[in-house]
């Protein structure tokens, strides 16, 4: 059984500091909300923590934590189903949004469209052009084919595209 | 593509919230430590000295400066999880363990469950003390002070989340509450059964059960159009499909605990609980919504009970017969 020391917990903090704000990011653009958001962040590390303090390892952190963030928000999804635009109008603005890049208008139609998205095909999406994962990684923490993982990031996009909000 | 990934880079986290969410995480990695590390054994001294002091009745704050003055920390709150009423560390566990976990978490939804969680341990709590025959009327009272206090609070959350218009959190917490108190209520009467005496906190129960009946019967009533009822069936059979994992998680926890006769019968259980996802699916795709929901909901209501009952079980030796408790639990007891 692995023997942990005390710079083990300094470890897991540094992992936390490195990683903490992408899988905020990654939960946020799956859910809209900014507080479950938060929640499910946290959630995360308390897992995989509970996870090392069992005994076990983890040999590569940002793919077990991206796994765990996945069940998760499934989980949490079969309890709510999508969020209405209604409330989606009003948590569009949810996120800490610097005011630099797009303006209102923008940012509600891109929430608006990734929203109305499959499941299986916003995750890939976000996984791509928010995480910045590479498909063999999107196909490592999916457990999908790499050509799996390339149709419905085509199939995706296509959608997002032909969605007129 | 490119707005995306602009917009990417405009969510961000705020540095204190980060910074919460980090204090979260180390109050958590405290309670729970790593196994066979042995830099904790120095804390574990003074939790077991503790435990040898004459159990007194504390104020809050003698108890904090005590557990300053012993430079402990992850070894107390380990200690004083398992704490009774009028021992020495119960107000840690109540009072800073307790508020500490409900702290944690940010959506409501999420602090509602914790609270009907520390509702049902003050349950466990008087069952266990009963059961060893170490109820007595100061603890008792304890217990009921505070099973009132969180009573309240839940009283609380049902109404803010009235006020936001968020029926379905309403509904599936009121549902919540009611399953596990009158699961609770089987199991207090079952001890009172066995003791003869008068099974505490049962009247107490009762009243509480009668009232969130009724509330749920109001409730169901708000629930008018097809399009309600669907997005309510629809929302159960998700919080359903999450219960079965749970208790199919906690029986796989537990096994070892439980004989094979009462493992059997849990998992059969479990089976109905499935027969009835099934229905309810079936209802679902026919189009009849409110056989649907009503169907869910039941099954989540038995699903519930199963794992309050198996911990009363394992726990307190008491088998509640959930053959009979079924009618009582469908739609809380209504006829």
């Amino acid at each position: 059984m692995p023997f942990f020391k005390k710079d083990a917990r300094e470890e897991f903090l540094s992992v936390y500091n490195k990683l903490s704000e992408a899988i905020f990011k990654h939960c946020y653009f799956r859910v809209f909300d900014r507080e479950l958001a938060k929640d499910l962040m946290q959630e995360v590390f308390l897992r995989a923590w509970k996870y090392l303090s069992q005994g076990n390892e983890i040999r590569n952190f940002k793919a077990f934590l991206y796994k765990t963030a996945n069940n998760i928000i499934i989980d949490q999804s079969k309890k709510k189903k999508n969020v209405s635009l209604d409330e989606l109008r009003e948590k569009g603005f949810d996120a800490q949004f610097k005011e630099n890049y797009l303006d209102k208008l923008e940012v509600k139609n891109i929430l608006k469209k990734l929203n109305k998205l499959d499941d299986k095909y916003k995750t890939v999406i976000i996984m791509r052009y928010i995480d910045h994962f590479s498909l063999k990684e999107i196909s490592s923490l999916t457990e999908q084919s790499e050509n799996t993982v390339s149709v419905r990031l085509y199939r995706g996009i296509k959608k997002l595209k032909e969605l007129n909000l | 593509m490119k707005e995306l990934k602009k917009l990417a880079k405009d969510v961000f986290l705020k540095k204190e919230e980060k910074e919460q969410i980090k204090n979260n995480l180390i109050s958590f990695m405290q309670d729970h430590p790593v196994r066979n590390v042995e830099e904790y054994s120095h804390i574990y001294q003074p939790a077991l000295f503790l435990k040898k002091l004459t159990l007194k009745p504390m104020p809050l704050i003698i108890t904090l400066i005590t557990v300053l003055l012993l430079g402990g920390g992850a070894g107390i709150s380990a200690a004083a999880e398992s704490s009774m009423p009028n021992s020495l560390l119960y107000p840690v566990k109540v009072g800073i363990n307790e508020e500490v976990r409900g702290f944690f978490t940010f959506s409501p939804e999420k602090k509602a469950e914790w609270e009907a969680r520390r509702m049902e341990r003050r349950l466990e709590e008087a069952e266990k003390l009963f059961l060893e025959n170490k109820l007595d009327k100061s603890k008792e009272q304890k217990i009921q002070e505070k099973f009132t206090e969180r009573m309240d609070r839940l009283d609380e959350k049902m109404a803010e989340f009235k006020e936001k218009d968020n029926l379905q959190a309403q509904t599936n917490l009121a549902s919540r509450i009611e399953t596990s108190l009158q699961v609770h209520q089987k199991i207090l009467d079952k001890l009172n059964k066995d003791k003869s005496k008068n099974s505490p906190l049962s009247s107490v129960l009762k009243e509480k059960i009668e009232k969130l009946s009724k509330n749920q019967e109001l409730l169901e009533k708000e629930l008018k159009s097809e399009t309600q009822f669907k997005m309510a069936a629809e929302g159960k059979l998700g919080a359903l499909e999450n219960k079965i994992k749970e208790v199919k998680r906690f029986l796989e926890k537990h096994k070892n605990r439980m004989s094979a006769e009462s493992l059997k019968k849990t998992q059969e259980q479990i089976g109905e609980v499935k027969k009835k996802l099934e229905e309810g699916r079936k209802k679902l795709e026919e189009g009849k919504y409110r056989e649907a929901f009503l169907l869910f909901q039941d099954a989540h209501r038995l699903a519930g009970a199963i794992k309050v009952s198996t911990t009363a079980l394992i726990d307190l030796d008491v088998k509640v017969d959930l053959k009979i408790d079924l009618n009582d639990l469908k739609r809380g007891g209504r006829k």
